[in-house]
């Protein structure tokens, strides 16, 4: 007979049994018995400076992974810290496996030292939720945790472990399949006939749109929606969670869509006539007022969760399953009911052309203030192909979208549906620990990175070669931006200028920090940046008065679109900026 | 469950101006509280007020009944949600009146006109599909419900649902 081994024993096999690579985590009270028996485990893991990195961290991993990322916190505000993190991770859809400590079972409900009701906390913003009672169902719960998070439609999944049961010795019983439960579990709902009937509505449109969201990322379907691009020559616009499944360079790209989608990828939404949306949710951001989102458009979703279907528009036809594989019945469909599937779409790539011509994406290049879309552009022509770019949220992260040349998946990190900020710091980190040879490049604005800052700590620590590039405009630029436009430029509280040097911060943690404020000097800032095989900072001094733009405003339909700032003189630009600051 | 590609997915052109109209969830959970909780916080976000309530705990499953009313656009995105929640078994939905072969009678424990005693009497060949604190939803087989007993229910207030969907 087995020697009995303690809970956290058990736990640690587990997780090595799910081919767990790498943990991010903070230890605390009640898991201490795991961390003792992490000392000796092999399995590596990331100290981090507040639970809420971890998260992020363990999110950014299996983004760029596609397995889930772990994370491990103690309990009460170990695992409230957590909490953020995980709701992201319920809204982009991104397997996380958290392992939050829990008093003992004996003081749940007795309201122990740092009790928290985690499993009540986390029923909303998780797929699953565990409470684990006893050693012995450690194995079958930790296995079933891994299989949630990546079956279906990918999400967190949460196991409280109460101290108890990490102390309490048992024989284990492993679930029998020991190479891991990693690996989409594919699901498909839909008949022979719908994709009959999808085929046929693309092969009668003439004004078609693929609409590709982080749905055709999580079921690996871009050789698919590449292949029926092409096929039916049919344009692509991608969500903000969708960029990378199509590449930015090909001549069927469209970008990005929704309220900073370019004016071109808006107006052929507008004016298709069919709408195939693959793994995406009809998002608000996506579709503007929903009663003129592409009104004239029949729809196909394809999804793998039912309720996605028509939950925020009518569709024509819904095909319930994988993104993958509903898209090669599809392609199969229309090569076997016409060789040709191309038809004559030219007359709509032309009219998209001319869309793209007259409002082209666009910003001042001969500035002497660093515009910090040409901090992006540069960065993007520096890199390599499978560079993983991390963003937080706000407007740089709608420049980085807009303006980086995308070329692979899985190489976009950003908190797209809860749109966190402080996430790309740590998320940058988590991923660079799954490819340390990659480059890997935070893009971050001094309102979010003050959010997670804490964590130079842990970069300078592990030596994780991550690149931060902080875009400073000194002020919590989207807010400033709605407040200009939308709120008659009364700007309330948006002044970031009270802020540390980050390149002396980074500097006092032993990363390397560069500061630069001429537009002449990023060229070079970035190259010597990506040269460097150690972590490093470099804080951008961008105009402070720059806009994303388009911008479709809230309420308003994508065509109503703002393209570009209102023209108007500015004789003295000193007047106008100081103006921002003293409101 | 099946759809047909005839079938038109989502919020319904007319939304909230749909007339509301009674429908019946039994939901069939894993043996955890924690998916009992799970379901109860989804019908609170979605906004679903629910009139009527009755659990059981079964062997190895625990059962919900609700019965609430809604708007028809709403309730396809409702079930699916339900169904695709983790620790779900089993959900079926049903809509009052719906079609012409209603073919469930629910019966309200609250409701005295009738005991629930006479209901084998009444529909002979029917199968209880749930039961609970005093409710009780029989699936009559169609054709197998004498009018007379159709009628003496409905005049004692009990509900005649048709089944929409089930996973």
């Amino acid at each position: 007979m087995e020697t009995p081994v303690t809970g956290s024993e058990i736990l640690l096999e587990s997780l090595k049994r799910e081919n767990v690579e790498v943990v991010f985590g903070l230890p605390g009270g009640a898991v201490l018995p795991l961390y003792d028996a992490l000392y000796s485990a092999g399995i590596r893991h990331l100290l981090v400076r507040h639970e809420q990195a971890a998260g992020f961290a363990a999110d950014g991993y299996a983004r760029v992974t596609g397995k889930p990322g772990v994370c491990l916190v103690t309990s009460g505000p170990g695992a409230t810290n957590l909490i953020t993190a995980l709701t992201s991770a319920q809204m982009d859809s991104i397997p996380i496996v958290a392992l939050t400590g829990q008093v003992p079972q004996s003081l749940i409900g007795k309201d122990g030292f740092q009790e928290a009701d985690t499993i009540g906390i986390s029923l909303p913003c998780t797929k699953q939720s565990f409470l684990v009672r006893s050693a012995a169902e450690i194995p079958r719960v930790i296995h079933r945790a891994f299989q949630t998070a990546v079956s279906g439609r990918p999400g967190p999944v949460l196991v409280d472990l109460p101290k108890s049961a990490l102390l309490e010795k048992t024989t284990p019983h492993y679930p029998h399949n020991e190479s891991g439960a990693q690996g989409t579990l594919r699901r498909r709902e839909w008949d022979q006939e719908e994709i009959e009937c999808a085929a046929a509505m693309i092969l009668e449109s003439r004004r078609a749109v693929l609409y590709a969201g982080g749905g055709t990322i999580h079921s690996e379907a871009w050789p698919e929606l590449s292949e029926l691009a092409e096929l039916s020559q049919i344009p692509v616009t991608t969500t903000l969670m969708g960029l990378g499944a199509f590449p930015s360079c090909h001549p069927l790209s469209l970008g990005m869509l929704g309220m900073h989608g370019s004016y071109s990828t808006n107006m052929a939404v507008c004016e298709s006539d069919l709408l195939i949306a693959v793994g995406a949710r009809f998002d608000d951001r996506v579709t503007g007022r929903l009663k003129d989102f592409a009104a004239e458009a029949r729809k196909i979703q394809i999804d793998v969760d039912p309720s996605e279907a028509g939950k925020n528009v009518r569709v024509d036809l819904a095909l319930i399953g994988d993104a993958k594989e509903a898209l090669r019945a599809i392609i199969a469909a229309l090569k076997r009911g016409r060789p040709s599937a191309a038809r004559d779409r030219r007359a709509w790539l032309d009219r998209i052309d001319g869309w793209r011509r007259e409002h082209p994406l666009q910003y001042d290049k001969s500035a002497d203030s660093v515009k910090p879309q040409f901090v992006i552009e540069t960065i993007s022509r520096h890199v390599d192909e499978d560079a993983i770019i991390a963003v937080d949220v706000g407007q740089h992260q709608m420049w980085a979208a807009q303006f980086y040349d995308f070329y692979q998946p899985r190489t976009w990190l950003s908190s797209s549906g809860l749109g966190s900020m402080g996430y790309g710091f740590p998320a940058a980190m988590g991923a660079q620990l799954a490819f340390p040879d990659r480059q890997t490049i935070a893009i971050v604005g001094d309102g979010g990175f003050q959010m997670t800052l804490n964590d130079l700590a842990t970069a300078a620590q592990y030596r994780v070669p991550v690149k931060i590039v902080v875009l400073n405009n000194r002020a919590l630029g989207m807010v400033r931006q709605w407040q200009e436009i939308f709120f008659e430029k009364r700007y309330c509280d948006i002044d970031l200028n009270f802020a540390p040097d980050f390149a002396k911060l980074a500097e006092s943690y032993g990363i390397r920090g560069r500061k630069v404020e001429h537009q002449k000097d990023v060229d070079g800032a970035v190259r010597e940046m990506l040269s460097d095989r150690n972590p490093c900072l470099i804080d951008f001094w961008v105009d402070p008065a720059e806009n994303v733009y388009p911008i479709v405003p809230p309420g308003a339909s994508l065509a109503e679109m703002i393209v570009e700032p209102p023209r108007v003189q500015i004789e003295d630009e000193e007047e106008v900026l100081d103006d921002l600051w003293t409101v | 469950m099946r759809r047909k590609f005839s079938t038109t997915f989502g919020p319904s052109k007319l939304g909230k101006k749909d007339a509301a109209v009674k429908w019946l969830f039994t939901i069939d959970t894993e043996e955890d509280l924690i998916v009992f909780c799970r379901l109860i916080n989804i019908f609170r976000r979605k906004g679903v007020k629910i009139s009527w309530m009755s659990t059981a705990a079964l062997s190895g499953a625990y059962r919900i009944l609700a019965v609430f009313q809604g708007h028809p656009g709403e309730m396809d995105h409702i079930f699916n949600f339900i169904r695709r929640t983790e620790g779900v078994l089993h959900v079926a939905y049903y809509q009052e009146g719906g079609a012409d072969a209603a073919s469930f009678v629910f019966a309200d424990g609250k409701m005295e006109a009738l005991g629930t005693a006479r209901w084998p009497d009444l529909f002979p060949q029917a199968r209880v599909a749930f039961a609970g604190q005093g409710s009780l939803l029989l699936e009559i087989p169609p054709g197998s419900a004498p009018e007379a007993a159709l009628s003496t229910s409905q005049a004692a207030g009990f509900g005649r649902f048709s089944r929409v969907s089930e996973s």
